[in-house]
């Protein structure tokens, strides 16, 4: 489906998968803290790839990006990306450190980082098959640490031309007085918004 | 006589979703789009039951239910989230919500809460 062809309410609906998403990733992370995790109401939109990077702050921003495939009955590709700032402060975090403790993303906080946004990505990933009663599931992840035009590239060329439109959802993730923000990508293969949106009961 | 229920969501997928399941069942529905939405039209409808998204612009879920609580003291409000961590459950019930469903649901399970929520007493 093109995605430009999509009504309103099937618009909303990607929104909403998202936004559950989104609820059960702050559930997670509240897991893995052991504290209580709010949200914003999460910023979503379908969006052209090529205008991702000027919704993340600019194609030389400094990010983090950790890619999974999504295998099952819908397949493409996902993508969370955080701002080095915003994995510095998820270390942070999850070692119960005062904010502004870590200051470099190497060996175990790599690790560590690494660790947390591949099960965000999994919370996301499980709410969406729940929601749309779907077999899904995340490949095992890579890490990249890089300029955000840099790690585009690099995933749309493995996915190849096939793609063009992207869900991005935008979350900011609370914890008392700090918080993260972090963006989740979905590049969905031809046929699979199709898919997901039929599941849904909207096409 | 119909009950009526207020259905409280941001998404209109949601309300779509939430208004089938119960409509279906004789149920007469009415929505809103946010917190403070809710609000005002909890005080135009008077419904038998409202069901409370919680992550919404304008005013959030929690803050409606505080509110219209506050206004009815006997209001029925079942909240219905992707929110479902433990402390925000408890947060919820104690400001008065009849119970919580968490995100994504299944119909069954809807049409059940919905109707254990109307045969309870509501909550002082």
């Amino acid at each position: 489906m093109d995605p430009n062809q999509l009504s309103a309410l099937q618009i909303d609906a990607l929104r909403e998968v998202g936004s559950i998403g989104a609820g059960h990733a702050a559930t997670a992370l509240s897991q893995m803290l052991g504290k209580s995790v709010a949200i914003d109401v999460p910023r979503i939109a379908l969006i052209p790839v090529t205008e991702v990077p000027g919704v993340l702050g600019g194609p030389e921003r400094l990010v983090g990006a950790i890619h999974s495939r999504l295998l099952g009955d819908i397949e493409g590709s996902i993508v969370f990306i955080a701002a080095r700032d915003d994995l510095l402060a998820l270390v942070d975090m999850l070692r119960s450190r005062e904010p502004g403790s870590t200051k470099s993303l190497h060996g175990d906080e790599e690790a560590l980082a690494i660790h947390a946004a591949s099960i965000l990505i999994a919370a996301y990933v499980a709410a969406i098959a729940r929601m749309a009663d779907i077999s899904l599931l995340p490949s095992p992840s890579s890490f990249a640490f890089d300029m955000l035009g840099a790690i585009l590239e690099v995933v749309t060329a493995e996915i190849g031309m096939k793609v063009d439109s992207a869900l991005l959802i935008l979350t900011r993730f609370i914890e008392e007085d700090r918080s993260i923000d972090a963006g989740l990508f979905y590049l969905p293969d031809p046929d699979s918004l199709d898919v997901l949106l039929g599941r849904l009961g909207i096409i | 006589m119909s009950r009526t229920v207020l259905v409280v969501d941001d998404a209109a997928f949601m309300r779509m979703m939430i208004r089938d399941i119960l409509s279906k069942e004789g149920y007469v529905i009415h929505e809103a789009v946010n917190g403070r939405d809710a609000v005002e039209k909890y005080t135009e409808v008077h419904p038998d039951l409202v069901t409370m998204d919680i992550t919404m612009p304008e005013m959030s879920g929690l803050d409606a239910l505080r509110i219209i609580r506050e206004k009815d003291p006997v209001a029925r409000v079942l909240m219905v989230s992707a929110m479902g961590q433990q402390k925000m459950i408890v947060e919820a019930l104690e400001s008065g919500a009849m119970d919580f469903l968490v995100k994504p649901f299944q119909p069954t399970k809807v049409l059940e809460t919905v109707k254990k929520c109307l045969q309870s007493s509501p909550r002082h």
